[in-house]
């Protein structure tokens, strides 16, 4: 019968709990480095703005606008702070802000997977011909952390 | 002539610009005081969807 070097044993056994260890090391540092990049337990958001410009004498506008929480954390809406703000660039390039709209009031707590959507309806008080652009801006406030998406729509009537 | 848009982002959360924040108040406010003194003037219209 034969017998295996009881030092050969030995080291085989400590190499083997060396690569356990290291393998159970470097799955923990791999999944921290996860969660910290996926900062899954941070604030996130997702913006959303869907609208039409459209002419019926006056410039009119239709907006709606979504917030999705898209965190694993709850996000409490500033309703003091969060606005959407609606400006017209002309052709001469000015802008002019035509309206903040205060946005989301009727709740304030957004819960994962949520979603909040308001709509606007605006006629813009200007010759539609001398507007190039419109341009919206939401502006979500949240725990003190601001989030904003802008989106700039030109106006068929300025092709 | 109609307009379609469409913007969806999944943006990142800065902190809190305190001046433009301000400014946007102080803008709210103007328009609150200017709808008090016209109420004969259409108001926009804000309607909530979901």
């Amino acid at each position: 019968m034969q017998t295996t070097h009881p030092h050969f044993t030995f080291a085989l056994d400590v190499a083997d709990k060396i690569i356990k260890l290291a393998a159970v090391l470097l799955g923990g540092v791999w999944t921290y480095w996860n969660y910290q990049k996926g900062r899954t337990y941070e604030q996130k958001l997702e913006l959303d703005i869907v609208g039409t410009v459209f002419t019926r004498g006056n410039l009119y506008c239709d907006i709606k606008l979504t917030v999705k929480n898209i965190g694993n954390t709850q996000h409490v809406v500033e309703h003091e702070d969060t606005s959407c703000e609606l400006s017209i660039v002309r052709e001469d390039l000015s802008e002019e802000i035509i309206r903040v709209f205060d946005i989301f009031t009727e709740d304030d707590t957004l819960e994962p997977g949520e979603a909040m959507a308001d709509t606007l309806c605006w006629s813009v008080p200007e010759t539609a011909e001398r507007i190039v652009w419109m341009k919206v801006t939401l502006l979500v406030v949240s725990d003190g952390v601001q989030w904003s998406r802008t989106d700039l729509v030109r106006t068929a009537v300025n092709p | 002539m109609v307009v379609h848009f469409k913007n969806t982002s999944i943006v990142s959360g800065k902190p809190v610009n305190k001046e433009k924040l301000a400014e946007l108040k102080r803008r709210r406010l103007e328009q609150q005081a200017e709808d008090a003194k016209n109420p004969d003037k259409p108001k926009f219209i804000l309607r909530r969807v979901s």
